[in-house]
């Protein structure tokens, strides 16, 4: 065992380590291990008197007799909510004087908004600790740790680190990424929509309390945005997978991802003319964009399709392309879906005819579902709003003239928007047919509860109980692409974003049954490698999807959600060693299968014979699935994809639409293939 | 349980949890004190609970957190607004200042930082306890008083 970094023993000294024995068993034996612990066990010491020399102010004794605390509180929501009362009865009137008792604080609460409290007394809030939840994105290794530091530093010379978790928040020293747009071609003015629109406040840029250390080369925060700049986007950087040596690792595990946002993201900049943010292409997603031809399986939930070839781009590398196919049902034997779509009417969907979008959206679905499907519409701006109560399908004059009413209001409060989607979802959730909220948002949370990490603890519940998730993102300026993901992760459901109603017909049409019925939960890949014949490998993608490998059969761990015709992709970028015979790789995929309602395993292997003998003899999926990651690999700057010319992607990615016999995406893809190029150069 | 010996007993720490949660001193101070009333309701009602200081911090970390929901105000990090140097000294640096610098470097933390050293070495808990009073991973745990530490450490190094 190597010596582990100091930060590692500190860890360990302090007991915040998951894995301690190997450890403690390694320092136990090294010398200079056990010298550095013990210079720690100085430092820990020292902070610990004088932790205990830091005055602390005392919990002031309450005043009032305990009985009478809980009796006064409850007087003073019944005069809050008698005053909302006389509000809401007569909204156009402004209030009279407020009740004599009403404080201050009271009549602030009641001015916020009627939409939290009403929607509180349905559902209960979620109480209760958050549990780990990103403990599995936590578990990256110290190399792809060095990766996502150094491209940081790179980008923008902050000072960065894959610290804790945020998002939503837009102040300039976060470490998600921001990415202001440049002005943005022919901006086409939004139609005159209803009440005068809130733009969300600009951000308000803070110095940082602390001074840099002056030994070091100050790291230079970035300029603050000002208020005219235009919106700014977030991204979060997930990392680079490292290339892993087989002598230390042989398997690799991750979580099933079909969402594929990413690509949609990307494609809509390049059409305006702007290279995406590296920090928002996930290399899966664009991966998992395109469809192949793997067949489904005849039986069972899955089939596997394992492909290996020497690299298009890399004539070192072999690929080996993963293929998982869901099986079909027929959209007749799909269950009914209640569905409750919370949308985003705040000021910001008014940009670009964002809320216009929605609403195209939306008219092309309810063609599609059938008369026995129903569906619901809260909307929210300052705070949540019914406007439509859970309406069979079939009658489709009532949802399409509620739709038709849609108007952009106020600013961004998610989580009411959530908490009362969630409140009709449960009020009509049916056990026998498919429950989901759909959140259609550009991302931005700037009023109410704008934690993430709250909401996602609503969603994580909200999911446990059987009512999922789905997030369909618009909007460019102003979207926040890491908390869409995190929150459709979270709620067991798909992440698409939608730039074009071209998209949002093939997400309704096509993926429909896909993202409505699930098929398999918490699906999890593992791939073992036979050191062998196999030297090194690494996983293009699923970087926010890492699993640790001993949590393969934990069947708690939170993983991917997989729907009926799914179809995922994952590619291993390979090391051979020369001429050695025997099996090269094992793929195992878990997964709660919800048909069974039982944890399934299944496995595939492929022979170093199976291996092809010229890159022009892999099959068209697999070279249109190369070409699509190594068009990913460049965007997001990583440093493998350094020696590889557009022109050489772009004869690929010619080549597989040719092979696959021009589908549209193919052929789309060669178009932004061109454009990259143009703008890389 | 008498008022005084429940805030002897449970106030500083439950002060800490919550205070590292909602970062406000006043705020944080109404709240510990609805905790320790319903921490002193429960011991004299029902004695169901196995690990008490285990339930005393999970009930103080979900008071704050439910505190922090109910208030539409953003909350405000400033722990994680801090730039911080991320090379680490080797040697034992807090070793070799007095205790009552350190004290005072401690004091000048944000909040959050502040909170959490606190919590370890002043309160003793172990990386779980403060899991769970955080409600967080032990991971994520692990990065709050990791980010502290340097925050501390750099504040230690920064003036002579």
């Amino acid at each position: 065992m190597n010596c582990p970094t100091t930060e590692t023993l500190e860890r360990l000294a302090l007991g915040f380590h998951e894995d301690p024995a190997p450890l403690r068993a390694h320092a136990a034996a090294c010398a200079a291990c056990a010298a550095r612990l013990k210079l720690l066990g100085a430092d820990h010491a020292a902070l610990e008197a004088a932790a205990k020399a830091v005055r602390l102010p005392r919990v002031p004794r309450p005043r009032a007799r305990t009985p009478w605390r809980p009796l006064g509180l409850a007087a003073a929501g019944l005069l809050v909510a008698t005053f909302l009362v006389m509000i809401l009865s007569r909204p156009s009137a402004p209030p009279a004087a407020p009740p004599v008792a009403s404080s201050a604080a009271d009549a602030q609460v009641a001015s916020k908004g009627d939409g939290l409290r009403d929607a509180m007394s349905r559902i209960n809030a979620p109480n209760g600790i958050l549990t780990g939840v990103d403990g599995r994105r936590e578990v990256l290794n110290d190399e792809s740790k060095l990766f996502r530091r150094k491209r940081n530093e790179n980008a923008s010379g902050e000072a960065l680190d894959n610290y804790g978790e945020s998002v939503g928040r837009r102040d300039p020293f976060d470490k998600t990424a921001v990415t202001r747009p440049g002005p943005e071609p022919a901006p086409a003015p939004p139609p005159p929509l209803g009440p005068p629109q809130v733009l969300p406040p600009p951000p308000r840029p803070e110095p940082p309390k602390l001074a840099p250390e002056p030994r070091s080369e100050p790291p230079k925060p970035p300029e603050p945005p000002r208020p005219e700049d235009p919106p700014v986007m977030i991204f979060k950087d997930a990392g680079i997978n490292p290339t892993v040596d087989t002598a230390k690792e042989t398997t690799s595990t991750f979580g099933l991802d079909v969402d594929t946002a990413s690509y949609t993201l990307i494609r809509n900049s390049l059409n305006r003319g702007q290279l995406p943010n590296p920090r928002g292409v996930r290399v899966e997603e664009c991966v998992n964009y395109f469809r192949y031809l793997d067949p489904a399986p005849e039986t069972g939930t899955f089939a596997i399709r394992l492909e290996a070839a020497p690299s298009p781009f890399d004539p070192e590398r072999h690929l080996l392309r993963i293929g998982i196919k869901a099986k079909e049902i027929k959209e007749s034997e799909r269950k009914d879906v209640v569905l409750t779509f919370v949308i985003d009417v705040s000021g910001s969907m008014g940009q670009e005819n964002r809320l216009e979008l929605v609403k195209q959206s939306l008219r092309e679905l309810i063609d599609r579902l059938r008369p026995s499907d129903r569906i619901g519409i809260v909307v929210y701006g300052s705070s949540a709003r019914d406007v439509l109560a859970s309406t069979p399908v079939a009658q489709k004059e009532r949802i399409v003239s509620a739709i038709d009413a849609l108007r952009t209001e106020g600013s961004t409060n998610v989580e009411d928007g959530l908490r009362r989607g969630y409140g009709y979802a449960t009020r009509d959730f049916d056990g026998k047919k498919t429950n989901r909220v759909v959140l259609c948002s550009d991302g931005v949370a700037n009023n109410g509860v704008t934690d993430p990490e709250s909401l996602l603890k609503q969603v994580k519940d909200k999911a446990a109980e059987g009512i999922f998730l789905s997030t369909l993102g618009f909007g460019m300026g102003n979207y926040n692409d890491h908390l869409m993901e995190r929150l459709a992760d979270g709620g067991n459901g798909n992440y698409a974003y939608i730039d074009d109603l071209k998209e949002a017909r093939k997400i309704f049409s096509e993926k429909l049954a896909g993202m409505m019925e699930v098929v398999a939960q918490d699906a999890k890949l593992q791939v073992e490698f036979d050191p062998a014949t196999v030297a090194t490998f690494r996983l293009l993608g699923y970087e926010n999807r890492h699993v640790a490998n001993r949590d393969f059969r934990n069947d708690k761990v939170d993983a991917g959600e997989v729907g009926v015709g799914h179809h995922v992709t994952a590619l291993y970028e390979l090391g051979l060693k020369p001429d050695a015979p025997g099996r090269l790789a094992t793929v195992r995929i878990r997964y709660k299968d919800l048909a069974l309602n039982e944890v399934v395993e299944a496995q595939e292997s492929l022979g170093r014979a199976q291996v092809k003998a010229l890159a022009a003899d892999g099959s068209a999926s697999w070279r249109m699935a190369a070409t699509a990651a190594m068009f990913a690999e460049i965007l997001r700057e990583s440093p493998r994809a350094k020696e590889v010319s557009w022109d050489r992607v772009q004869a690929e990615a010619e080549r597989a639409a040719r092979d696959l016999d021009r589908p549209e995406d193919a052929v789309e893809f060669v178009e932004l293939v061109k454009k990259a190029a143009a703008l890389k150069r | 349980m008498e008022w005084e010996s429940l805030a002897r007993r449970y106030g500083d720490r439950v002060l800490l949890v919550v205070r590292s949660i909602v970062r406000d001193d006043a705020a944080a101070l109404d709240v510990s004190q609805e905790v320790l009333l319903k921490i002193g309701r429960s011991l004299n009602g029902q004695a169901g609970v196995k690990n008490y200081d285990a339930w005393v911090l999970t009930v103080a970390g979900n008071a704050a957190r439910d505190a922090l929901r109910s208030r539409t105000r953003r909350r405000e990090v400033a722990m994680e607004q801090d730039v911080v140097d991320e090379r680490r000294p080797e040697g034992a640096l807090l070793a070799q200042e007095s205790r009552d610098r350190v004290a005072r470097a401690l004091e000048t933390l944000p909040a959050g930082a502040r909170d959490v050293l606190l919590l370890k070495f002043r309160e003793g808990l172990s990386g779980p306890e403060i899991a769970q009073a955080l409600g967080v991973s032990l991971a994520a745990a692990w990065q709050q008083l990791s980010r502290a530490m340097k925050l501390l450490r750099s504040k230690l190094t920064e003036t002579p």
